[in-house]
């Protein structure tokens, strides 16, 4: 019987080890950035010889700045295009030259703070490039 | 009157002789429940002959704390050498799966640990942790199961050389089967 407990006691305190969280980011001190809101596409005219999207959002207060993410289909691996500071002003504007006509794009958004975290990534838009 | 009780005497010493020195009367076999000496004898070289077996049991004999130091070494070590072959392997065996496995997951779980420790984005830092965790987890299981296996091994290493000498004693008995006299009467051995 006290073998059984023994052994018993053993494995538990080792299931009871867990992983630490030793990531510097991963703590209850770091604040998460916000989401951004607002975000809206726009794509050039189908008349236009020079094919862009660009990307509006609502400016956000705590963050050190913006992250755009693109991607050709909506569940595939989104691609960091463009690293964009708080400090650009009120209106929140990314023009994005390296579009196609005839294309799907798909874009997703993210803001980080001055400890570099990132917060949580939006949800992805769609459209449509003439 | 003193010469009568002088004629007497010497009248009877000549008639007493001295008997022979006999060793059978002088030792008194029956002083410790022996009814003779033949028998006492017989009992003397049944004993002798029990010495000589324990001797040979002594040599055969495995040592039991060898063979758990030996099954903590490599698990199943000890049943193997006390010539239980294949719960041997099975220990073996099962000890091997446990701590590969374990091994295994463990590997899984750091590569995705140092990623959750690079990581910056939020969404990324939960996913990864719960990714490491996951198989961190497993392997402590499998790792917790090693151990109990390892320690029933140790036990079981015990059982099997107490087992093994008792059938070393058997053999020995075995080939020796005879009948001995003991002070209680006799004795039939198997």
């Amino acid at each position: 019987m006290k073998k059984i407990i023994f052994i018993t006691a053993m494995i538990l305190s080792l299931l009871g080890c867990s992983l630490s969280h030793k990531n510097p980011l991963d703590s209850s001190n770091v604040e998460i950035p916000k989401s951004v809101i607002g975000i809206e596409l726009f794509s050039s005219s189908p008349q236009s010889p020079e094919k862009y999207v660009e990307i509006h959002w609502e400016k956000l207060t705590n963050v050190e700045g913006y992250y755009i993410y693109r991607a050709m289909i909506f569940d595939g691996q989104y691609e960091k295009i463009a690293t964009i500071p708080n400090s650009q002003g009120n209106n929140m504007i990314f023009r994005d030259n390296n579009v196609f006509s005839n294309n799907f794009y798909y874009y997703k958004m993210s803001a980080y703070n001055s400890q570099g975290l990132e917060g949580h990534l939006s949800g992805f838009l769609r459209i449509f490039v003439e | 009157m003193k010469n009568l009780i002088l004629i007497i005497l010497t009248v009877f010493a000549i008639n007493i002789s001295a008997k022979d020195f006999n060793i059978m009367d002088f030792s008194r076999p029956d002083k410790y429940g022996w009814e003779t000496f033949e028998k006492r004898e017989k009992a003397v070289e049944d004993l002798s002959e029990r010495q000589k077996l324990l001797q040979l049991y002594e040599m055969e004999k495995q040592d039991i704390y060898g063979n758990v130091i030996k099954s903590l070494v490599i698990p199943g070590w000890g049943q193997y050498h006390a010539k239980n072959y294949s719960k041997g392997q099975i220990f073996l065996g099962m000890e091997t799966v446990m701590l590969l496995t374990s091994y295994y997951l463990y590997q899984q779980s750091m590569n995705k640990y140092d990623r959750y420790k690079q990581a910056t984005q939020i969404d990324e830092i939960n996913k990864l942790y719960d990714e490491a965790a996951r198989p961190y987890r497993f392997a402590q299981t499998f790792l917790g199961a090693y151990l109990a296996i390892l320690i029933y091994n140790c036990y079981d290493s015990v059982e099997t050389t107490n087992d093994y000498n008792a059938k070393v004693w058997n053999r020995i008995e075995n080939k020796s089967l005879k009948i001995s006299v003991t002070p209680t009467g006799l004795t039939l051995r198997f």
